[in-house]
């Protein structure tokens, strides 16, 4: 069984697995169920009994932040980075950035952030934007870049709901629950404990809350360097704003963090 | 002994003090302030050097000895505008302003074309955060009496307080005659610009007829100290002058309707002075940025009453009538907020050590522009009070009412000088208080420092500093022995169907820092949205039909409606945080078995609360300690403390998260 689990839809960062409601709300025996509210999400902690073991968990999960939070952070260089080379192509008689081939020297996540972005300055892709409608035979809209659009209208959706109804979060140590908390989205929070659980249980509830949170602020947090660089590359499109190369920032982001997860050893 | 004061603002919603909900301001509190504050050392230069100045001579403390400060050949004359504003904006404000700049630049640099001066761009614009100091440095000036050859003594600033900030602004004003424009329409910038213009070049004449509005609400101390203390010695001084005209509103009839006769209507004068309360509102109130400053008249029945403002008890940019006639008028308007206000409260601040938010943004408040910018010709400018007004600018010392600042300034704008050459006499109260408060702070130790005295200069020394010149600083009364009769003056006024096409349409795009106050902006918080930092306007801005032959910001197959719905939540979410932001809950339960516990409406049925925590924005934190046997239980306690600890520190998190993701969307939605 997976450490950490949270229903709805897949987690970003792939720390959380995706679980289904039913399982996770099932708590009660006998009678009717508890169960949070319709739609909330639900984060719950499966920790070993080993205390060491369950504080290697919480460590690993912490150090991982830490790891996407310097690799979020340092975005905005690459990409500075990446304009300022384009730029200096474009100043040199080289082809515009859009041109498949000027791509050559730009492997890994920039080269597919530059192809991602020539879809994105595609009439079809603008036009459509603003509302005009081509009457020609064209080149139908790249699959990529409608898959990289489906990935941050994902994020999108799961931001929203995990800031409007977080959060119900449980900790349950060898397969029983040791306390669950109730957090609202202004902060205010209902902790239930088992009467029975120890002050090094109490602790581990404490981190999985803290972890949560952290994961919550994370995916605002992705949202804040996506928006932020997308409005950086908007130079290299030929049309287009900003708000048109989102799709194809997101997607650059999540390669850097699919790098960090696996260098991490996060499943 | 702690005194209460009195200052002249009122909140809109209990009809009490500004600052009847939160706290009640005394004497020893301002003091505490006062042996608090930190003034940097450039303003303990400027008081300083203008108190010597003031003891050897009279008549230049603006500018150098020697310098006529009523001729812009001598004294130049420059505008300034933000560092990071960018090129096209300022190109669109020069535009929209060429008639005055024209104007000005032929004046200044009649003599020495250096004299006049376009303070734009990145090297030469005013920068964020920058200091008086630092900003002159640029153009080889250190504290002193203005050069005109280094840097011009009139200076008009473009730009909204946030970009330059009132401080910058009240700095400057020390050994400079200061004026700021910063309106929403490049239209109203035009509308000003040729509504000087029209007066000077074309010699408008108002009848030399001035008037003194004074309200005195029943049971209000503050405006019953400024209609005997303030109105009656300044109109009683004015009458000295034979050949004008001075109508004294008494306060029976200082009231909304009568004041629409003096504020464009057939009283109109070319000089009016209203003493009152201004207006303020909760953060979040739909009217907080069209009606902050308004001046609520002799129709409130005063504080007893205790009665929800309504717009039919105060006069706000709302009652100035389309055909208002206030071309020429320059107008003194002496009310808390009645000029501005800034985003922080700073008493609040410095008193307790947090930050509160007194508006979404530092602004200048809409009765001045809305006069300056006015579609039959607009008032020449408004000398305004930012922030609070207090009692003691009045009143000195608890005894001594002096008014000589008042008088003097009236005085001097009745002689011909220019509005910031004529103001300078607060900025010299400025100085001169800014000098006793020092003095009185180190020449005395804590213990044996007088908590009245000491907050009478503190407060006085804000109040004489947070006066503001609302328009271009070298305008002056359009006075003149013989009238230009009305049809004359609404046609001279009246250029607005002459815009340049450059100018006309023009909206709230052409400034980057601008925001949105018309109506229609207001409707959409006045449902509770409104707290959402306005990231919900810029949707609005970017689903505008696109112009011809250019994209539309909006996006391909429906990114921009995800978009524009997540945004929405976003909005939500921050009006309801910030609502709920006043408390912070946490609860602990303790139960033998977890799988009989159910949970509904934030509570555990079937399972014990131990120990709840409220924690309430002022500070009032309600605590229920889990006890056993007698003594407390300190396992539950410990961990119930955490849980607080982690609550206060995520919705802090969360808050910053938010806000820069709403600077985010701001940013590629722009």
């Amino acid at each position: 069984m997976p450490i950490f689990e949270s229903t709805g839809t897949n987690d970003p960062l792939g720390l959380w697995t995706s679980a289904p409601q039913t399982e996770a709300v099932h708590f009660g025996i006998g009678e009717e169920p508890d169960s949070p509210p319709q739609g909330e999400p639900v984060f719950r902690v499966n920790l070993p009994n080993s205390g060491e073991a369950a504080g290697d968990a919480f460590d690993s999960s912490e150090a991982y932040f830490e790891r996407v939070n310097a690799a979020l952070e340092d975005v905005p260089a690459r990409l500075d980075t990446l304009v300022s080379r384009m730029q200096a192509r474009q100043a040199t008689g080289d082809s515009v950035s859009f041109d498949v081939a000027s791509l050559e020297g730009e492997p890994g996540p920039e080269g597919d952030l530059l192809l991602l972005l020539e879809d994105a300055s595609r009439p079809e892709v603008v036009d459509a934007g603003a509302g005009m409608v081509h009457f020609g035979i064209e080149e139908p809209i790249s699959q990529a870049w409608q898959e990289a659009k489906a990935r941050f209208d994902a994020l999108l959706e799961q931001i929203n709901r995990e800031v409007l109804h977080f959060a119900w979060v449980e900790t349950k140590v060898d397969g029983q629950i040791i306390a669950r908390s109730e957090v609202d989205w202004s902060g205010d929070a209902t902790t239930l404990w088992a009467e029975t659980v120890s002050q090094e249980q109490k602790s581990l509830h404490h981190r999985a809350l803290t972890v949560a949170a952290r994961s919550r602020n994370m995916k605002l947090r992705l949202f804040v360097t996506v928006a932020g660089g997308a409005a950086k590359v908007t130079t290299l499109m030929a049309a287009g704003t900003p708000v048109l190369a989102l799709p194809a920032v997101y997607q650059y982001v999540m390669s850097i963090v699919k790098q960090v997860r696996q260098l991490q050893g996060v499943s | 002994m702690s005194q209460e004061l009195f200052l002249n603002g009122i909140n809109a919603d209990t009809g009490g003090p500004i600052d009847g909900d939160d706290v009640v301001i005394t004497t020893d509190m301002i003091a505490k302030v006062a042996r608090g504050q930190k003034l940097t050392p450039e303003d303990l230069r400027d008081a300083k050097l203008r108190k010597a100045l003031d003891a050897q001579k009279h008549e230049h403390f603006g500018v150098a000895e020697g310098i006529d400060d009523t001729n812009l050949a001598e004294t130049g004359w420059s505008v300034i505008f933000p560092a990071a504003l960018p090129k096209k904006s300022v190109d669109a404000l020069k535009e929209a302003l060429k008639p005055l700049l024209d104007l000005r630049r032929e004046q200044a640099s009649a003599n020495d074309e250096t004299f006049y001066k376009e303070v734009i761009g990145p090297e030469l614009g005013v920068k964020n955060g920058e200091s008086k100091n630092d900003f002159l440095k640029r153009f080889g000036r250190g504290p002193g009496p203005a050069d005109p050859a280094k840097f011009p003594y009139y200076a008009m600033i473009v730009g909204s307080p946030e970009t330059i900030p009132y401080t910058f602004q009240y700095q400057l004003d020390v050994q400079y005659a200061v004026g700021r424009i910063y309106f929403d329409k490049l239209e109203d910038y035009y509308q000003y610009a040729q509504s000087v213009v029209a007066a000077e070049t074309k010699k408008l004449a108002r009848a030399k007829k001035a008037a003194f509005f004074g309200v005195a609400n029943p049971d209000d101390r503050a405006t019953q100290m400024s209609a005997e203390h303030l109105i009656q010695p300044l109109a009683k001084q004015m009458k000295t002058r034979k050949d004008w005209k001075v109508d004294v509103i008494a306060p029976e009839k200082a009231t909304k309707a009568n004041l629409s006769n003096y504020m464009g209507g057939k009283e109109t004068p070319s000089l009016l002075f209203t003493a009152s309360h201004g207006m303020n509102f909760k953060m979040g109130d739909p009217r907080l940025l069209r009606h902050t400053g308004a001046i609520l008249t002799q129709d409130w029945p005063g504080p007893k009453a205790r009665v929800p403002i309504k717009e039919d008890l105060y006069f706000s940019a709302d009652d100035i009538t389309a055909d208002a006639d206030v071309f020429g008028m320059i107008a003194f308007v002496f009310a808390c907020y009645g000029g501005g206000i800034p985003k922080l409260d700073n008493f609040y601040r410095q008193a307790f050590g947090s930050q509160k938010e007194v508006a979404p943004y530092a602004f200048i408040s809409q009765l001045p522009l809305k006069l300056l910018a006015h579609p039959k010709g607009g008032a020449l400018g408004v000398f305004a009070h930012v922030e609070r007004a207090w009692g003691q600018s009045i009143v000195w010392d608890q005894s001594a009412a002096d008014v000589v600042t008042f008088t003097s300034m009236i005085d001097a704008l009745l002689n011909g000088k220019p509005a910031g050459a004529a103001t300078e006499y607060f900025n010299e109260r400025y100085a001169e208080i800014s000098t006793m408060l020092t003095e009185e702070l180190d020449n005395s130790s804590p213990e044996n420092q007088d908590d009245i005295k000491i907050a009478g200069l503190w407060t006085s020394n804000n109040d004489a500093r947070n006066y503001a010149f609302i328009g271009d600083p070298a305008v002056r009364l359009a006075q003149g022995d013989k009238e230009t009769a009305l049809p004359e003056r609404q046609k001279l006024g009246s250029i607005v169907s002459q815009h340049p096409a450059t100018v006309v349409g023009a909206a709230v795009s052409f400034q980057p820092d601008v925001e949105d106050r018309t109506p229609a902006a207001q409707a959409t918080t006045a449902g509770g949205a409104a707290v959402n930092y306005g990231i919900g306007d810029l949707f609005k801005k970017s689903e505008a039909a696109p112009a011809a032959g250019s994209t539309s910001p909006a996006t391909s197959g429906g990114l921009n409606e995800s978009l524009k719905n997540f945004v929405d939540k976003l909005g939500n979410y921050l009006s309801k945080a910030l609502d709920d932001a006043t408390s912070l809950e946490v609860s602990t339960y303790v139960a033998d078995n977890l799988d009989q516990v159910k949970y509904a409406d934030g509570k555990y049925d079937g399972a014990r609360l131990r120990a709840m925590t409220r924690v309430n924005i002022d500070g009032d934190t309600l605590v229920c300690v889990p006890e056993k046997d007698g003594e407390v239980d300190t396992a539950i306690w410990n961990i119930h403390l955490e849980m607080v600890k982690s609550a206060q520190e995520n919705r802090a998190e969360l808050m910053k998260t938010i806000v820069g993701a709403a600077a985010s969307i701001a940013n590629i939605v722009k």
